[in-house]
């Protein structure tokens, strides 16, 4: 059975009134025609089962940041279905969706509350229910010290230690991932695939945005160029080859 | 005119950019501006769109450092038109640092050190920063991960990216890699 499904799902932002008027007049004026509700997502359809993993990949601004909050609950489609499990998303209720899916945010920053990481592993496992981690489960993460405040981590290690909250401690079926910083470096890399193998063991669904491949194995790849999701086999010899995630039929050239 | 790549300790990106900085100007013999990225919050909070917020950046340049480029050019030669009036706040996360480094990119400096300025952008965005960057003054890009740069494929539906030297920090010196001009 699968575990996420998105039947038919568009999605468009609806425009704010007219920009309050300047007073640096003398600039140019806005264009005709531009200003209006913007479509960003466009009939995405999309199947993924139980422990599979997921690469979404798309230029900036393409709406992979989008799919994910739409995935994650915290938007809901213009048009189309979500389903977490054969439930529709819109039909569950909100205390109960940090164990079935959830956004991580670019802005890891913004979602630390406390002024250690021990505090920090403390409240994500009362708030989920969860018992707190294995000390063997938190060094795969290559966090300093518990006693550090997360206000002090690097840029790097933050998206680590968001990772391990809502990955390790959170455990929502379906978790997408938007972004990860400085993929090159080991420990992010080891981070990641560890959260990948865990997830996949637990039967639970992982999604990652990113603007360019990596070379992580992911069982699914797709694009989303244009509003559109594109589905493409992971290997890589099959980057031509669409598996059907679409009611269209994709080609090479639909690669950005 | 070159573009550097200095690789360092990731953490004096968020730790030590102070003496980071001090090294750089140490070892290019210049004083460079520092681009540091709020991410995310790439915006000056007093405009709603993109168009106000570029107005707002140009109209407000010191008399004597005029931009290197007005409105029009600027917008064109960063690829914004089709932003012109969105409003800054509802771009992407990608988009939104690309502005803002689009603006501190048209100011006249001799040089420039820009930390964690790549990630979230992609390939394409990466391309257009280096051919600005190549255009006028020194630019030393150090990033949590120089690979990204120093990987980056090459587009060959567009002009050749110019050549990439690498720096090395080691702490207490920035120094030119042997080889790498």
């Amino acid at each position: 059975m699968s575990l996420l499904r998105l039947d038919s799902v568009s999605f468009r932002y609806v425009a704010r009134p007219e920009p309050h008027p300047s007073a640096h007049s003398g600039w140019p004026e806005r264009a005709e025609g531009q200003g209006r509700d913007r479509a960003v997502l466009s009939d995405v359809s999309l199947v993924l089962h139980a422990g599979e993993s997921a690469l979404v990949l798309g230029d900036n601004g393409s709406g992979k940041s989008t799919l994910g909050r739409l995935i994650g609950g915290l938007l809901r489609p213009t048009t189309g279905t979500i389903f977490i499990g054969g439930e529709p998303l819109d039909r569950v209720p909100v205390r109960a969706r940090p164990s079935k899916t959830i956004y991580v945010s670019q802005v890891s920053y913004l979602q630390f509350f406390r002024a250690s990481l021990a505090d920090e592993i403390t409240l994500a496992a009362k708030q989920s229910g969860h018992p707190p981690p294995a000390e063997e489960t938190i060094a795969r993460f290559s966090l300093p010290s518990l006693e550090t405040n997360p206000r002090d981590l690097t840029y790097p290690e933050m998206w680590r230690l968001q990772l391990l909250l809502l990955g390790a401690v959170f455990r929502p079926s379906v978790m997408f991932i938007d972004e990860i910083v400085a993929p090159g470096a080991r420990e992010q890399r080891e981070a990641l695939e560890f959260t990948l193998a865990q997830r996949h063991a637990q039967g639970r669904v992982t999604l990652l945005a990113y603007q360019r491949s990596l070379d992580t194995h992911f069982d699914r790849v797709f694009w989303v160029k244009g509003g559109r999701a594109l589905g493409r086999s992971a290997s890589p010899e099959g980057l031509g080859q669409s598996v059907g995630l679409h009611d269209r039929p994709t080609s090479r050239d639909d690669v950005p | 005119m070159a573009i550097y790549v200095l690789t360092s300790n990731p953490n004096a990106i968020d730790f030590d950019h102070a003496g980071l900085q001090r090294r750089v100007e140490a070892a290019l013999g210049v004083t460079v501006a520092v681009y540091r990225p709020l991410s995310f919050v790439e915006h000056s909070g007093f405009s709603e769109t993109v168009r106000e917020e570029i107005g707002l950046v140009l109209s407000n340049h010191h008399e004597d450092q005029p931009p290197l480029r007005q409105f029009d050019a600027f917008v064109q030669a960063w690829d914004l038109g089709a932003l012109l009036d969105r409003r800054v706040l509802d771009l992407s996360g990608g988009w939104r640092k690309f502005l803002g480094l689009a603006l501190f990119m048209n100011r006249p400096l001799p040089a420039r050190l820009l930390l964690d300025a790549t990630s979230h952008l992609s390939d394409a965005r990466i391309r257009t920063l280096l051919a600005r960057a190549a255009e006028q003054g020194d630019a030393v890009f150090c990033e949590y991960d120089p690979q990204l740069l120093l990987a980056l494929p090459a587009d060959t539906s567009a002009p050749a990216a110019p050549p990439l030297r690498r720096l090395n920090d080691d702490g207490t010196t920035v120094t030119e890699v042997i080889g790498s001009r």
